[in-house]
C-alpha cells in the first residue's frame, strides 16, 4: 500500500507541479498585458469594471467617455481589488464610476467543478501576486478564492488559454459583443439561461442590508471616494420571462433595499432592471445583450449619466 | 455528489485512508462504507437518504424472516409484500405522474375533464438502481440462492455502496454481498488497475461524451436548425455521449471500488463493435439486461416454450427495460424497436451465433464483420434517437428532416467542441477496438515505465484541456 500511495502522490505532484509551472509563466504575460489594458484610453471620463452584464451590455462607442472594462464572471470583490490599479494608472482620467449591483451580481452563487481546479489555483496565484498589496493577509487571499468559486469565470480562462476566444475577454476586461440571440435561435438555451440565472442566485428573497454584497460596496465606494471620483450604482437589464419567473414582488424588494443602500451612501442609482429594448434580437440571453441591444442600453445610461451630470 | 467534482476529489482519499487503516476491523470498515455512502448520496438532497435507507430495512428485515423459516419452503406471500413495497416506492416516485398523465389524457378522450395536479415528487437519484439490487437479494433469498445475513452494516453497504449507488453496475447479492461478510486486504495490482479504470472512465465521460453533448444539444434542442444534417450529427454525437457517460461512469465506479478491494461486474464490453443488435444487449449495460434476464425473462419461460411466448416474454423484456428508463411513450417506443429487431434473431435461433470476439486472431475486421458492426452501429443510433426525443411526435418530426434530402445543407456555426468531440470519438475507438479482448479500454498498457506514464499524463491533459464543463451524468435520471 505505501508503495501505491506513494506512487499516486508523486504522479499527482508531478501533475500539479507541471500545470503550476504552466500557470506561473501565463500570469507573467497576463500581468504584463493587464498593465497596458488597464490605461483609459484618451477622452474617457467614466468607468464602468464588472462582470459579463456590462462586459456585453455597454457599447462604449455610443455612450462617449465610457471606459468599459468589465470581464465575463468577473466578482465585485475582485472590482474592489482591481480599482485601486486601474485608478493609480489613470489619475486624473476618470471622474465617475459606474457599479453594476444587479442581482446576478451581487446575490450569486456558482458551482465548482473538478476541471477547473487548476485554474481557480491559477487566478488564485494572480490575485495574490499582482493584487498582493490589496490582499493583507494570506486568510484574505483563501477568502478571496473562496468567494470567487465561480466556474463560468474559469472555463472562459480556459477557453481564452486554447485561443477559442480573445484573450482580454477573460480575464483582463473590455467591451465584448456578442452577436447570436439565444432568444432567437435557440430557446431551449435561453430556457436554460433563466433557469440558471435563478439557481445562481439564491438568497435573492431573503437579501437584507447585512448581506455581504454591501460591505464590499462599501470598499468601492471608499476607494473610488478616495480618488475624487463619483460613483453611480446601475443595475442592469433582466428579460422579462426572468423577471416573471423570478417575481415582481421580490425584485421589487431588491430594488428597494438597492435604492436605501443607495441613499445611505450619497450614491445615484440608475434603475434599468427593467429597461427593455422592445427587439428580441437584443437579448442574448436572459441578463445579457447582444450588440444592438448593448448600443441601446449604452445610450440610455449617457442620457441618464448626463442628466446626473456624470459625464 | 458527482465523480467529476472537487469534493469527490477530496472526498475519495479521505475515505480511502481511513478505510484501509480499519482493514483489521470489518465490521468498523463495512461502516465506514455505509457512513461515506450515505454521505456521499445526501450530499445531493438529505431527503434522499431516508428513502435509501428505508428501502434497505425493508429488504434486510424481509431478508431476516426469511431467515427465520429458511428450513422451510420459501415465503411467497413475504416475496409478494416486498416485491409491492420495493416496486410501489419506485413507481410513485417514477411513474406516478405518468400514469396521472395518461389517465387524463384517456378521460380526455372520452369527453370527460377531469382537474388533477401532478404531484410534486422529486425522483431521487439512482432511486431504479438501488432498488432492482435489493430486489435482487430479495429474490435471491426466495430462491434460495444466498443466505440472508444478520449483519446489518454489511448488508446497509451492500445497498449503498458509493462507487456503484447511482449510475450501477446494478449488483447481485449473490456477488456483492460476500465481499461485505469477508475481510478484504489491499491489491497493489487492483488498486494500480483501478486507478487506470477510473482515468479512462473520467477520459470518456468528460471528454468524450462532454463535448459530444455540447453538439447533440446544439443541433438537438434548437428547432430552427431541423435539417437532416443537423439531425443526424446530432444523433450521432448523442450516440456517443450515451455510451461515453454511461460506461464512463461505470469504469470510474468499478475502478473505484477496486481500490477499496471490492469486485463490481462488467457493465459494457464496448457494444458499437457488436455484429448484430443479440450482441449489442449481450455489451450494452449488462447488469441491467442480465437482471432483466434472471428475474423477468427466465421466469416468465424464457427461450423454453413456445414460440409466441418467447416473443411475448421478448416483448415484456424489453418493453419493462425501455420503461425502466423513464416515464415516458419515447423509452416504451425505444424498447420496442429492439424487441422488433431481436425477434427475427430469436425466432430462427441466430440470436447466439456471434459469442466469439470479434475479429478474432486478426488486427482488423474482416468486411463482412465490419459491414455488421456498421449495421448494428445504425440500429442503435436510430434506437438512440428515440431514446433522446422529449416525445414521439419529436422523434417522427426528427425522422421526417432526416428523410428530407433537401434540408442537407452546410452547417453555420459548428462548434468547436464537435471539432474535439470528432477526434475524441476516434482516438476511443482505436483504444477500445487495441483493448477490445480486456475488460476496459485501456486495460492494456505499455511496460516501459516512462511510456506508461506518458501515457496517464497525456490522458490527463486531454481531460484537463478538452473537458467542456460540467455536465450532468445521463443516468443520474433513471
Amino acid at each position: 500500500m505505501k508503495r501505491f500511495i506513494l506512487k499516486v502522490t508523486a504522479f499527482s505532484s508531478f501533475i500539479v507541479l507541471v500545470f503550476g509551472g504552466v500557470c506561473l509563466l501565463e500570469i507573467k504575460s497576463e500581468v504584463k498585458a493587464y498593465r497596458r489594458e488597464i490605461i483609459a484610453p484618451a477622452g474617457s471620463v467614466v468607468l464602468v469594471c464588472n462582470d459579463s452584464q456590462t462586459a456585453m451590455g455597454l457599447d462604449p462607442e455610443v455612450c462617449k467617455g465610457l471606459f468599459n472594462f468589465s470581464a465575463n464572471g468577473r466578482t465585485l470583490d475582485q472590482t474592489m481589488l482591481m480599482l485601486p490599479d486601474i485608478l493609480q494608472a489613470n489619475p486624473n482620467v476618470l471622474k465617475t464610476v459606474v457599479i453594476d449591483i444587479s442581482p446576478a451580481t451581487t446575490v450569486v452563487d456558482y458551482g465548482k467543478s473538478l476541471s477547473e481546479i487548476g485554474f481557480q489555483a491559477k487566478y488564485w496565484l494572480i490575485h495574490y501576486l499582482h493584487y498582493r498589496k490589496n490582499v493583507r493577509s494570506m486568510r484574505g487571499g483563501l477568502k478571496v478564492v473562496r468567494d470567487n468559486m465561480v466556474g463560468r469565470r474559469l472555463r472562459h480562462f480556459s477557453r481564452a488559454m486554447r485561443g477559442k476566444i480573445p484573450f482580454k475577454s477573460s480575464l483582463i476586461g473590455g467591451y465584448n459583443p456578442h452577436d447570436d440571440s439565444f432568444l432567437i435561435e435557440n430557446k431551449k438555451a435561453f430556457e436554460c439561461s433563466v433557469v440558471d440565472k435563478l439557481k445562481a442566485c439564491t438568497g435573492l428573497e431573503n437579501l437584507t442590508a447585512d448581506n455581504q454584497c454591501f460591505e464590499i460596496l462599501d470598499s468601492i465606494i471608499s476607494i473610488a471616494r478616495t480618488s475624487g471620483l463619483r460613483v453611480v450604482l446601475l443595475t442592469t437589464p433582466w428579460h422579462v420571462q426572468l423577471r416573471d419567473r423570478c417575481g415582481e414582488k421580490t425584485l421589487e424588494r431588491f430594488t428597494a433595499v438597492m435604492k436605501d443602500y443607495a441613499a445611505s451612501r450619497q450614491c445615484d442609482y440608475i434603475d434599468f432592471l427593467r429597461f427593455d429594448p422592445q427587439d428580441d434580437r437584443d437579448w442574448r440571453d436572459a441578463n445579457h445583450l447582444t450588440k444592438t441591444g448593448a448600443q441601446k442600453l449604452a445610450t440610455a445610461l449617457y442620457l441618464e449619466l448626463q442628466r446626473l451630470d456624470a459625464l | 455528489m458527482i465523480f467529476n467534482s472537487l469534493e469527490f476529489l477530496l472526498f475519495l482519499p479521505l475515505v480511502f485512508a481511513t478505510y484501509w487503516s480499519l482493514h483489521s476491523h470489518l465490521r468498523l470498515q463495512n461502516l465506514l462504507v455505509v457512513v461515506a455512502s450515505y454521505v456521499f448520496y445526501g450530499w445531493w438532497d438529505w431527503r434522499f437518504l431516508i428513502l435509501i435507507a428505508f428501502t434497505s430495512g425493508w429488504s434486510y428485515v424481509v431478508g431476516l424472516l426469511e431467515l427465520h423459516r429458511w428450513d422451510h419452503r420459501p415465503s411467497r406471500l413475504l416475496l409478494t409484500i416486498s416485491l409491492f413495497v420495493n416496486i410501489g416506492i419506485l413507481g410513485y416516485f417514477k411513474y406516478c405522474n405518468f400514469f396521472l398523465e395518461q389517465a387524463v389524457s384517456l378521460l380526455n378522450a372520452f369527453g370527460m375533464s377531469p382537474h388533477v395536479s401532478s404531484l410534486q415528487v422529486i425522483l431521487p437519484v439512482g432511486i431504479s438502481f438501488y432498488t432492482f439490487q435489493a430486489l435482487s437479494y430479495t429474490i435471491d433469498v426466495y430462491r434460495r440462492q444466498i443466505r440472508p445475513t444478520r449483519d446489518p452494516i454489511a448488508f446497509f453497504a451492500f445497498i449503498s455502496f458509493f462507487p456503484q449507488l447511482v449510475a450501477g453496475p446494478i449488483e447481485r447479492a449473490t456477488n456483492l454481498l460476500p465481499q461485505f461478510l469477508t475481510r478484504r486486504s489491499f491489491s497493489y495490482p487492483d488498486a494500480v488497475l483501478g486507478c487506470r479504470q477510473m482515468l479512462w472512465g473520467f477520459f470518456k465521460k468528460m471528454v468524450v461524451a462532454d463535448n459530444c453533448a455540447v453538439v447533440a444539444n446544439f443541433y438537438l434542442n434548437n428547432p430552427n436548425t431541423h435539417n437532416g444534417l443537423a439531425i443526424l450529427i446530432g444523433v450521432f454525437m448523442f450516440t456517443f455521449q450515451i455510451y461515453g457517460d454511461f460506461s464512463g461512469y461505470s469504469d470510474i465506479a468499478i475502478g473505484c471500488s477496486r481500490l477499496f478491494g471490492v469486485r463490481l461486474m462488467r457493465n459494457f464490453a464496448f457494444p458499437y463493435f457488436a455484429r448484430d443488435i443479440a450482441e449489442f444487449w449481450r455489451r450494452w449495460h449488462i447488469s441491467l439486461t442480465t437482471w432483466f434476464r434472471d428475474y423477468l425473462y427466465i421466469p416468465l419461460g424464457g427461450s423454453r416454450c413456445s414460440t409466441g411466448m418467447r416473443i411475448r416474454n421478448t416483448f415484456a423484456i424489453f418493453l419493462v427495460s425501455g420503461f425502466w428508463h423513464g416515464a415516458n411513450w419515447t423509452f416504451i417506443g425505444w424498447g420496442a424497436l429492439h424487441a422488433l429487431l431481436f425477434l427475427p434473431l430469436l425466432i430462427s435461433n441466430r440470436n447466439r451465433r456471434n459469442l466469439n470476439d470479434v475479429a478474432a486472431g486478426r488486427i482488423l475486421p474482416s468486411l463482412s464483420e465490419f459491414w455488421q458492426m456498421l449495421q448494428t452501429f445504425m440500429i442503435a443510433m436510430a434506437g438512440w434517437m428515440l431514446f433522446r426525443a422529449a416525445s414521439i411526435h419529436e422523434a417522427g418530426r426528427w425522422l421526417r428532416d432526416l428523410a428530407d434530402w433537401s434540408g442537407y445543407a452546410l452547417l453555420q456555426g459548428f462548434p468547436h467542441e464537435g471539432r474535439v468531440g470528432f477526434a475524441m470519438i476516434q482516438l476511443l475507438l482505436v483504444c477500445e477496438w487495441i483493448n477490445r479482448r480486456e475488460a476496459f479500454g485501456f486495460a492494456r498498457y505499455p511496460r516501459t515505465t516512462i511510456l506508461r506514464h506518458i501515457l496517464y499524463f497525456a490522458i490527463v491533459v486531454l481531460i484537463v484541456f478538452y473537458a467542456p464543463g460540467s455536465q450532468t451524468f445521463i443516468y443520474f435520471q433513471f
